[in-house]
């Protein structure tokens, strides 16, 4: 109980074998790839629409939809650039697609709508909409359709990380409870490690890898847009009248704020951004900074004219520091060097 | 006697119209949506009435329209009457020569509809059928209004055609273009006056209307 999508991506490519994605029913899949490596155009093979990925073979629940017309498709594809009837109202658009859907529960419209924030947008004009707007309407709207497959093409490029991580949240959520398979395109580490069930690493149209989510953290850092690290760590303990909640990596403590919910011994994965992470050569101990690593320097990547990344390891896992060229001087950095890396701020991930 | 003109000439524009209505929708769609060779044949034919002198087309479909021609032929077959010099005829002549005025306005705000919305449209399951119903029809609204008017003005405004193949039968085929002409050959000019006057004032109260539905442009209501 399957979709596989068979093709090649053309010009590049003329063998098929390498050509093959197989999405597990109601499952999430996430497609990852530099730009251009052919992931919207596999998307929009799958739907039906023009692509430069020539489909040679379609096949949803052991039936062929390779001459199936797109309407007639149980797939629907959101683009990238939400295109928004600009004729209707936001609800007008929700209620396009809940017509031509599968029968639904009266209730569905109201819990989408919640779900996505969008409740004071309903009668506005999508011409009147920001980015971010039109991509929470697209994505209801989408919701709303109930295909079998929900294909989302960077649905929430143009959100903020707070946004961005509680609707990938609301998506997982609806794919379990609704039972539909998503096909999700991203560039972003973190949407990717809050929706998938597998990972396929794409390249000119072709499967490079497939797996689970320690997909995704073993890359190289070059092949995502990444500007931080997750890394995993062990729950230890509250500090309720400081309002924390202790960590643990590598038996290192990590603290950040309480997090009720969490049970001793559980594993959680936090999230690092870069910029919150500074270098001390010594342990640095008189500073208001509560969350310091000593780590080893594996790379140093001089990626823009201002700064640099430092890739830095703390046993298997790895986390980012962004330092100016100017500091890396002055601490004569080098790779193989250990140093502390004191860390501003901690986020969880869901 | 001028009243008799002026029913004539409105029932044989609104009649027009609505046929032109009818047919013009699907083949803009199709000239706006395909780009091979036998859509710029179809175009440049659509195109003939506007540089075509109207008596030229005229006189074709007075060949065309003869009892003894195949089409002729099979009309009275059909109907049992001759297709010549009849209100039928004028229809025909007249969905001929004004379809460019309708098909045009139409072709260009087809054009200017991003293909994403069609394709969001198809994704969310609307046939092709329920998408221009629901997308297209909506959002070239004012374009349709234009091109209704034009044809039904330029049906109003026609002459050449008329006179070749109507043969200017008070109350059949005698249109107001055509009473005009008959009323300065009789040197009847406070009739003419009164013809020349109103269809005057009527085909500029009709452009009016059209740019004040399109204050920029002819072409769908899309703000990017």
């Amino acid at each position: 109980m399957t979709l596989i999508a068979r093709g090649v991506l053309q010009p590049h490519n003329t063998d098929e074998a390498s050509g093959t994605f197989t999405f597990a029913d109601q499952t999430s899949t996430v497609l990852f790839g530099a730009s251009g490596s052919g992931k919207t155009s596999i998307l929009r093979a799958i739907a039906g629409l023009p692509s430069a990925f020539v489909l040679s073979q379609l096949t949803h629940r052991g039936q062929s939809l390779l001459t199936t017309p797109t309407h007639q498709r149980p797939i629907t594809l959101t683009a990238q650039q939400p295109a928004l009837f600009p004729h209707l109202s936001v609800v007008e658009n929700l209620r396009f697609a809940l017509k031509r859907s599968k029968p639904a529960p009266d209730t569905l419209l109201d819990t989408v709508i919640e779900d996505l924030g969008i409740e004071t947008l309903l009668e506005r004009s999508i011409v009147a909409l920001s980015g971010g707007e039109s991509q929470r309407v697209a994505l209801a709207r989408a919701l709303l359709s109930r295909p079998d497959w929900l294909l989302l093409d960077e649905p929430l490029t143009q959100l903020d990380r707070k946004a961005r991580q509680q609707l990938t949240g609301h998506i997982k959520r609806w794919q379990n409870q609704h039972e539909f398979g998503l096909v999700y395109v991203t560039h972003d580490l973190n949407e990717a490690l809050s929706i998938a069930d597998q990972v396929i690493l794409i390249d000119e149209g072709r499967v490079q890898q497939a797996g689970d989510q320690d997909l995704l953290l073993s890359l190289p850092s070059t092949h995502s847009d990444l500007e931080g690290r997750i890394i995993v760590a062990t729950f230890k303990t509250h500090w309720s009248e400081d309002g924390l909640s202790e960590l643990s990596v590598s038996n290192h403590p990590i603290f950040l704020a309480q997090q009720a919910m969490l049970t001793e011994g559980q594993a959680v994965s936090i999230y690092i951004a870069e910029r919150d992470v500074s270098i001390s050569i010594n342990e640095p101990l008189d500073t208001s900074i509560l969350n310091r690593l000593p780590v080893s320097i594996q790379a140093i990547e001089a990626d823009n004219h201002s700064s640099v990344r430092l890739v830095l390891a703390l046993d298997q896992q790895v986390l980012f520091a962004r330092i100016t060229h100017r500091s890396l001087r002055k601490l004569k950095l080098q790779v193989g060097d250990v140093v502390w890396a004191q860390i501003k701020s901690v986020s969880l991930q869901p | 006697m001028i009243l008799d003109t002026v029913v004539l000439t409105l029932q044989l524009a609104s009649v027009t119209t609505l046929i032109l209505l009818v047919i013009s929708p699907p083949l803009a769609w199709w000239l706006s949506r395909k780009n091979t060779w036998p859509r710029s044949f179809i175009e440049a034919i659509v195109a003939l009435p506007l540089v075509l002198p109207p008596t030229v087309l005229g006189f074709y479909l007075l060949i065309f329209f003869a009892p003894q021609s195949t089409v002729g032929g099979w009309w009275e077959a059909l109907f049992g009457v001759p297709l010549s010099f009849s209100f039928s005829a004028l229809v025909i002549g007249s969905v001929i020569y004004s379809i460019p005025f309708v098909v045009q306005p139409l072709q260009s705000a087809f054009q200017q509809i991003p293909n994403t919305l069609l394709e969001a449209a198809a994704s969310l399951g609307a046939s092709p059928l329920d998408c221009f119903v629901s997308v297209v029809m909506p959002l070239c609204r004012r374009s349709f209004i234009t091109a209704g008017c034009l044809g039904f003005a330029h049906t109003v405004g026609e002459f050449g055609v008329v006179l070749m193949i109507g043969g200017n039968i008070p109350g059949e085929t005698q249109v107001l273009s055509i009473a005009l002409f008959d009323a300065v050959e009789r040197l009847d000019f406070a009739t003419a006056h009164l013809l020349a006057g109103g269809l005057l004032v009527f085909s500029t109260l009709t452009l009016l209307l059209v740019y004040r539905l399109n204050p920029s442009r002819v072409g769908p209501e899309i703000s990017q």
